[in-house]
């Protein structure tokens, strides 16, 4: 009970760029804090690029008939923002985070396989680097982040483009799937004495699905990928129909990865919801089980609703069935997570810090980003309104509104851990509302788009009343959003200079990771609190009203552990 | 919600001019009042929660320890409750989802005999009528519906055939029902069951390249009489008329424009009906002067901006397949009159 003290005392921030060994020191790590630090860094860099993109294709689509870039340009832009935010921004916070703080949260030193993690972090910023460099070797792909065959093979497609596109992939998919087998071993062997695999954070056990995910959903993507450099390449013949081969398999293929792919960007940042609404709550996470068992059943789901991006191709009405009531279906466990968390937050005594609003307000987006998604279920209604930018609207809810709130919430909640320094409430609060108001200004009226009939990807619009006006008001929501997310990156880089010292503990939390210093030392904890529940910290801050000491709805219980008499 | 506006606009999801747009619209709003319901539901207790919440963090106990609240970790109940509601409600969605599955896009019969074959290119549409053994492109002429018999074989609406030139396109009117992919290596079908008169737009909804934007879908919707005299002028060579002597410089002459057309390349890739020109590969210019856009959507047809088009189609629309015929003054004006006599 007494082995850690009540108060740490406040430690010098132990890693600085430059302040150890120079640069070396982060090019050469296997420690998982500086892996995760840098994948972080590197989706943030990317995030200001694709964030760019997503500027210039606003701009662009302010009003109709604009000139202001070319249909090649935008085509490329449009392409390199779904590929950037998907496979170099996302897909790297969601790892960065589990490969930060999976061995805090669970007690270990460093992840089982350090020098693999650091070859899946190199793979993924030379995979992102090889992509972009498509930019200077003769144009950019632009085939959409999907690339549909055959507008993607050599006959219509004559650029290095596409060759880049399947290259980078590729190769950043070897290392998120090296991540996703790091993530699976560690948390299997590598927990501290005492802690059962069921009494892991919720962050750690949706990592863990996630590393399932991961592992079954990126071969499907890189095989195809390696098919489609056959074809453009060697003159293959996969996918190209005026040879015999077929366009539709290229669908299978990359929706067969591209769902998972879906679960894989959001498992995460349910998790740290789940971490971060109970602690601002002060109440332990509603139905833990529930959400645990709930997050097995999307992972499994999520391999058998594939073709509901398919639902336009004219499959047959038994295929497209199938595909609706499976569709439907993963709502259910998605559901049940978000009545979860609405009921963690019931009855708590809530503390409104820019996390816990970051948190509150993914609830909302989440839940219109569901429901919207529950239209693309809907056979009929996902005909009328797939590929317009009632699709564009709803996946920007899920995965702004709903994966980058949850981070933006988490980074909020873990920077001081990480850094040792507290980001500004005062600034944070403006952060939000900004990031709140842009998000919604942007996307919201995108769906209307939709439903007016505006397709997506398209480089420019004729004169339909109404298109003009409510493409002009995303605009102006997401130059909203653009300078939230100017704002934020400025405070990050004033806080880490001067920001208030944030000791080991400033939330008051309930997991591991906060027991250790700000940042931690290498070795992550001297001493580890003694674990009997799924918040060990809050164990030892109420040794009188232990969550071990409680049944599943609250109710004490009289009998004593045996390790207790 | 908005849904008001949408209902104004001429070209909406919800705003169907055939019975099977009717049907997905119908359910769509079903969809929504749930979702919304749903939605209502959610954000209801959440902020219910969060005000109780945020009262609750404002009362301090008198002792000044820390004053935590119960910390219930669960209820068995409530958890069944809301896995159950939601299951519930989704058999309630997908009943209507197949009902309208079937009633919206119903079983194609006797596919070798299509009304209309549609075929998309990279950047535009080409229609054909079998039966009548019309070409023409961008302007899909239709009579409308307006029988009530199901026996009549009108009832389903016409069937249309659907295959692409190059690479994936998708056939999207909003108002009259369902989108469908249309591929090089698939035959898709469709019923199209207009029953309003009018002009009704859509575009290609799945991207196909770098002129995807217009890529637009422009739908006349007649009368019976109206189209069997659209029919029937398609099929007639058009005639041309030697200006008047009085006409002065400047002036167009169709006789030399038609010349002009046939001696340049102009005929490596388009058609006119009653000329050599046959080939198939670029839209069918016969009675180009009865449609209303060139560039399939991208400028109103009159004979300054097909002048234009001509010059330099680049220009206009980047990245089309045309090239430029940088003709002189005269030719250029004996070719627009040509092409824009035949109406």
């Amino acid at each position: 009970m007494s082995d850690v003290p009540l108060i740490p005392e406040i430690k010098k921030p132990f890693y600085r760029l430059g302040e150890k060994e120079g640069l070396m020191s982060w090019v050469a790590t296997v420690d998982h804090k500086l892996l995760g630090l840098m994948y972080m860094a590197t989706a943030f860099l990317f995030f200001a690029v694709g964030g760019a993109e997503a500027m210039l294709m606003r701009i662009q689509l302010g009003t109709a008939r604009n000139t202001f870039l070319s249909p090649e340009i935008y085509n490329q832009i449009f392409t390199m923002h779904g590929t950037t935010m998907v496979f170099l921004v996302v897909i790297p916070l969601m790892l960065g985070s589990g490969i930060y703080l999976v061995p805090l949260m669970i007690g270990a030193r460093d992840m089982a396989f350090p020098r693999l993690n650091a070859l899946g972090f190199w793979l993924l910023l030379f995979g992102g680097l090889l992509l972009y460099y498509s930019f200077v070797a003769g144009g950019a792909p632009n085939g959409g982040w999907f690339s549909y065959a055959p507008l993607s093979e050599k006959a219509y497609n004559t650029t290095y483009g596409i060759d880049y596109w399947a290259l980078g992939l590729f190769v950043q998919g070897i290392g998120t799937t090296l991540a996703g087998i790091n993530f699976v071993v560690t948390i299997l062997a590598m927990r501290a004495p005492g802690m059962k695999l069921t009494q892991v954070p919720m962050f750690v056990w949706t990592t863990f699905i996630n590393g399932f995910l991961i592992i079954g959903a990126i071969p499907p993507l890189n095989a195809a990928l390696i098919m489609l450099l056959v074809d453009r390449r060697l003159d293959g013949h996969f996918f190209t129909p005026q040879s015999g081969g077929s366009s539709i398999l290229w669908q299978h293929y990359f929706w067969a990865f591209g769902h998972p792919e879906v679960y894989i960007m959001v498992l995460p940042a349910f998790g740290m919801i789940s971490e971060i609404l109970p602690v601002f709550s002060r109440k332990p996470l509603f139905g833990f089980n529930a959400i645990a068992i709930s997050t097995i059943a999307i992972a499994f789901l999520s391999y058998a609703v594939y073709a509901h991006h398919m639902f336009s191709v004219g499959l047959g009405p038994g295929f497209e069935a199938f595909f609706a009531a499976a569709t439907a279906l993963i709502a259910v466990p998605t559901g049940i997570k978000v009545f979860n968390w609405v009921f963690t937050v019931w009855g708590g005594r809530l503390r409104f810090t820019t996390s816990m609003m970051y948190c509150l307000s993914f609830i909302f987006m989440f839940t219109i980003g569901g429901i919207s998604g529950v239209t693309f279920a809907v056979v009929p209604t996902d005909w009328q309104t797939t590929d317009t930018y009632y699709v564009v609207a709803h996946m920007h809810y899920v995965l702004f509104g709903g994966t980058f709130f949850a981070v933006l919430g988490g980074i909020y909640y873990w920077f001081p851990k990480a850094t040792g320094r507290l980001l500004s409430e005062k600034h944070g609060k403006i952060q939000f509302w900004l990031t709140f108001i842009g998000f919604n200004m942007t996307f919201f009226i995108q769906h209307f788009l939709g439903l007016m009939g505006m397709p997506r990807r398209v480089y420019t619009y004729p004169e339909i009343a109404n298109w003009s006006l409510f493409n002009l008001i995303s605009t102006i929501g997401a130059a909203i959003l653009g300078f939230s997310i100017l704002y934020l990156i400025i405070m990050i880089w004033w806080t880490l200079k001067n920001g208030e010292l944030a000791g080991d503990d400033p939330w008051d939390a309930y997991t591991l990771e906060w027991s250790t210093s700000s940042p931690p030392p290498i070795q992550n904890f001297d001493t580890i609190p003694p674990i009997r529940s799924r918040r060990p910290l809050w164990d030892w801050k109420h040794p009188e009203d232990p969550d071990w000491k409680r049944d599943h709805d609250g109710k004490q219980l009289v009998t004593k552990r045996s390790d207790e008499l | 919600m908005l849904l008001f506006t949408l209902k104004g606009g001429r070209e909406t999801v919800f705003n169907p001019i055939s019975p099977y747009g009717k049907d997905i619209s119908d359910l769509f709003i079903f969809v929504l009042g749930i979702g919304g319901l749903v939605f209502l539901l959610v954000a209801g207790l959440l902020t219910y929660a969060i005000i109780t919440g945020g009262r609750r963090s404002r009362h301090t106990r008198k002792d000044g320890l820390p004053d935590e609240v119960r910390q219930i970790g669960g209820n068995t109940r409530l958890e069944f409750a809301w896995t159950a509601a939601p299951a519930v409600l989704l058999i309630a969605l997908f009943i209507p989802t197949i009902m309208v599955m079937n009633s919206s896009d119903p079983a194609k019969v006797n596919t070798n005999k299509p009304d209309v074959i549609v075929i998309g290119h990279q950047w535009w549409w080409e229609y054909q009528y079998p039966n009548a053994g019309v070409v023409t492109a961008n302007e899909l002429h239709l009579p409308v519906i307006t029988t009530t018999d199901p026996k009549d074989p009108k009832y389903n609406g016409y069937l249309v055939h659907l295959k692409a030139a190059d690479v994936q396109h998708d056939f999207w009117v909003p108002a009259l029902g369902r989108k469908i992919d249309i591929y090089p290596d698939k035959e898709n079908f469709l019923y199209l069951k207009p029953t309003t008169i009018g002009n009704t737009l859509g575009a290609c909804a799945e991207y196909c390249g770098a002129q995807h934007a217009w890529m637009r879908i422009n739908v006349i919707i007649q009368s019976q009489a109206d189209f069997d005299k659209w029919l029937a002028e398609q099929k007639v060579a058009q005639t041309k008329t030697a200006p008047a002597a009085a006409a002065g410089q400047g002036q167009g002459d169709p006789v030399r424009g038609e010349q002009i057309f046939l001696n340049n390349t102009c005929i490596s890739c388009h058609a006119i009906t009653g000329t050599t020109a046959v080939s198939p590969i670029a839209p069918n210019l016969t009675h180009l002067g009865s449609r209303t856009t060139l560039g399939t959507g991208i400028i109103v047809n009159d004979p300054p901006n097909l002048g234009r088009w001509i010059t330099d189609p680049s220009a206009v629309k980047p990245g089309v397949r045309m090239p430029g015929y940088q003709l002189p003054m005269q030719d250029l004006n004996d070719l627009v009159a040509y092409l824009e006599e035949q109406k």
